[in-house]
C-alpha cells in the first residue's frame, strides 16, 4: 500500500486578518485510510459569504460525489445549505442585495486511492494540481501557463442562476502515483508562482519541500510568502497549500 | 506603471461627482421623458448603490473608496448628499452604506422564467436628490474640487488616482474653467494624475461625439474647452470600454462626451467607476 504524508497551509492576504481568509481546504483526518481525500478551494473576493461557500465545498468533498453524473445534487446540497447560512441573519439591505447575487468559488478535489496507485482529481477555476516526479513536473491541471492565470475563470456559484452548464466547466484528471511522487495543490496565487518558476527552468517546488519541511513551517512560509508579496513575486491574495509525499 | 495600485482598505482610492444643477437641468430627455435632473439623480444613486454592493461582505461593507458629490448651480457649490451625509464631502463607502437619505420602494421588471416579464418590488437607496435652477459656477465647481483632491491626495499618497465625473448641459458662467480643469488633471499620486471625465448632456441628444481623439473636430470653443479639459481614457478603461461595451478607442481617446443622452452618460459612468479590477 502507498503511503503518504501530507503537510497544508492556509493564510490570508498580506493586511488582511486570518479571520478574512476566503480560501479552506480539507484533508484526511486519517492517513491510514485507503481513500485518502484532499481539497482546496478559493472564495471570490468580489462576492460575500465567499469564506462560507469555500468551506461548503470542501465540506461536501469528503462525503459527497463530484463525478458528472451526482455533481448537480451535491452542488444543489451544497448551495442549499449556503442559502441558509446567508440568511440566518438579518442583513442590512446592501448585504442582503449582495447576497442575492450568490457566492463564487474556485475549487479542486483530489482522491487518492493508496491500494491500487492512483489518484482522481476535479476542478473548476484556477486552483492546481502539481505532480512532481524525480524532481521534474509531471503534470499542471487545470492550468498549464503562468499566463492563463490573468483570465477570468468558471468558478463554482451557490445561486442556482449561475449553475446551468456547471457540469460541462467540471474537468477530471485521473492518473497514476508512484512512491517518491509527490502531489501539490495550490490556489492560484502560489500556483502562478509554481508555473512562471518552472517556466523559467527553475524547480519552486523543492522551495516549497523545504519550507514546510521545518518544525515551525507556518511561521517560515508566513514570512517567505510575504517577502515574494513585498518582491511582486507572488500576488497578495490568499494563499492555501497541499504538499503530499508519497512512499 | 500609472493605474496599477491596489485598491484595498489600506490604500483606498475615490471619485468624485461634480454634477450641473442649474436651471436648464429640469428639461426633460426626450428619450425617457424626465427631466435631466431627474434622470441624473436615478444614475448616481444607482451607481453608489451598486459601489456599496460592490465593497459589501458579510460582515459588513469595506471601506475600498470615498466617495463624494458635490452639486452647482443657484446656491453657488455644495457637497450634494442629503440626510445625515449632508455638506461631507468625501464619505467613505461604509458611511454612505449605512446613510442614505431614505430608503424608496420600487417597482422593476425581471423575467418570471417562462419568458415574460413581472414587476417586482426593489429598495432603492436615495442619497442625493435633484435639483435644478440658476446659473452654471462650474469654475467655482472645479476649484472647490481640486481642494478636495487634494486633501485627498495629502492623505493618501500611494492611491489609485481619484476619478472626478463632471456632468454638465450648459456652459461656465463664472467664467473660463480652463485653468481649475487643468489645475485637477495635474494633481496625482504615486500611481498616476487624476482622470476627469467631462460629460456633456443634451435632452434631445443631437450630434453626440462620445470618447473622440485628438483629431476630432467640435462644434464650438465651448466643447474644445470640455474636450482640452478631460483626460485622456487610460489602457485600462479602454479595456474596460472594449470588454463591456463592445467601444473600439483609440490611444488618445479622451474621457469625454458631448451631446450624450442618458445612456451614453451612464456607459461613460460605468467604464470612469470599473478601476475594481484591482480590487482586493
Amino acid at each position: 500500500m502507498l503511503k503518504c504524508n501530507f503537510k497544508s497551509i492556509t493564510t490570508s492576504k498580506f493586511g488582511n486578518t486570518a479571520d478574512e481568509n476566503e480560501d479552506n481546504l480539507l484533508t484526511p483526518s486519517n492517513a491510514d485510510e485507503t481513500l485518502l481525500r484532499f481539497a482546496i478551494s478559493d472564495g471570490a473576493t468580489e462576492t460575500s459569504f465567499s469564506k462560507e461557500w469555500s468551506d461548503l465545498l470542501v465540506t461536501y468533498y469528503k462525503d459527497n460525489s463530484f463525478e458528472q453524473d451526482h455533481f448537480g445534487s451535491t452542488l444543489d446540497k451544497a448551495s442549499k445549505s449556503w442559502q441558509s447560512i446567508a440568511t440566518a441573519i438579518e442583513l442590512p439591505w446592501y448585504a442582503q442585495q449582495k447576497a442575492e447575487i450568490g457566492a463564487f468559488a474556485a475549487f479542486l478535489g483530489v482522491t487518492i486511492n493508496r491500494e491500487e496507485f492512483i489518484f482522481n482529481s476535479v476542478a473548476i477555476g484556477d486552483c492546481t494540481l502539481f505532480q512532481v516526479r524525480g524532481n521534474e513536473l509531471m503534470l499542471s491541471f487545470p492550468m498549464l501557463k503562468a499566463e492563463e492565470f490573468g483570465n477570468t475563470p468558471h468558478l463554482l456559484s451557490s445561486n442556482s442562476k449561475y449553475q446551468n452548464g456547471v457540469e460541462t466547466q467540471l474537468k477530471y484528471y485521473k492518473g497514476e502515483i508512484l512512491p517518491d511522487d509527490t502531489i501539490i495543490l495550490a490556489t492560484d496565487a502560489i500556483a502562478a508562482w509554481v508555473l512562471k518558476r518552472t517556466e523559467k527552468g527553475d524547480k519552486p517546488w523543492n522551495s516549497l519541500q523545504c519550507l514546510l519541511s521545518f518544525e515551525d513551517y507556518k511561521t517560515d512560509f508566513q514570512n517567505w510568502l510575504n517577502n515574494k508579496r513585498q518582491e511582486s513575486e507572488i500576488k497578495n491574495d490568499d494563499v492555501t497549500l497541499i504538499v503530499i509525499n508519497f512512499q | 506603471m500609472a493605474y496599477t495600485a491596489e485598491i484595498s482598505r489600506t490604500n483606498p482610492s475615490c471619485f468624485l461627482f461634480v454634477i450641473d444643477q442649474s436651471g436648464s437641468m429640469s428639461d426633460n430627455y426626450v428619450s425617457v421623458g424626465k427631466p435631466k435632473s431627474e434622470a441624473l439623480a436615478d444614475v448616481i444613486n444607482r451607481m453608489l448603490q451598486q459601489l456599496v454592493i460592490k465593497c459589501a461582505k458579510s460582515e459588513g461593507v469595506r471601506d475600498y473608496y470615498h466617495v463624494g458629490v458635490l452639486g452647482y448651480g443657484a446656491n453657488g457649490v455644495k457637497p450634494a448628499f442629503g440626510g445625515a451625509l449632508s455638506n461631507k464631502k468625501l464619505v467613505p463607502i461604509s458611511e454612505i452604506a449605512d446613510n442614505p437619505a431614505r430608503i424608496e420602494e420600487r417597482t422593476k421588471k425581471v423575467s418570471d422564467g417562462a419568458g415574460g416579464l413581472v414587476d417586482t418590488s426593489i429598495k432603492f437607496p436615495i442619497w442625493f436628490d435633484p435639483t435644478a435652477s440658476g446659473g452654471t459656477p462650474m469654475t467655482e465647481a472645479f476649484k472647490q474640487a481640486n481642494s478636495i483632491i487634494e486633501d485627498w491626495l495629502s492623505s493618501n499618497p500611494h492611491c489609485f488616482p481619484p476619478v472626478v465625473i463632471h456632468i454638465t448641459d450648459g456652459e461656465s458662467t463664472d467664467g473660463d474653467p480652463t485653468q481649475e480643469m487643468n489645475r485637477l488633471t495635474r494633481q496625482s499620486s504615486n500611481d498616476g494624475n487624476v482622470i476627469l471625465f467631462n460629460l456633456h448632456t443634451n435632452a434631445r441628444s443631437t450630434n453626440a461625439i462620445s470618447f473622440p481623439g485628438p483629431e476630432t473636430t467640435l462644434p464650438d470653443q465651448y466643447a474644445e474647452k470640455l474636450f482640452n479639459g478631460a483626460s485622456s481614457l487610460p489602457s485600462f478603461m479602454r479595456n474596460v470600454a472594449a470588454h463591456e461595451f463592445g467601444l473600439s478607442l483609440s490611444d488618445g481617446a479622451k474621457a469625454f462626451v458631448l451631446n450624450g443622452d442618458i445612456d451614453l452618460i451612464i456607459t461613460a459612468i460605468e467604464i470612469g467607476t470599473r478601476p475594481s479590477l484591482q480590487l482586493r
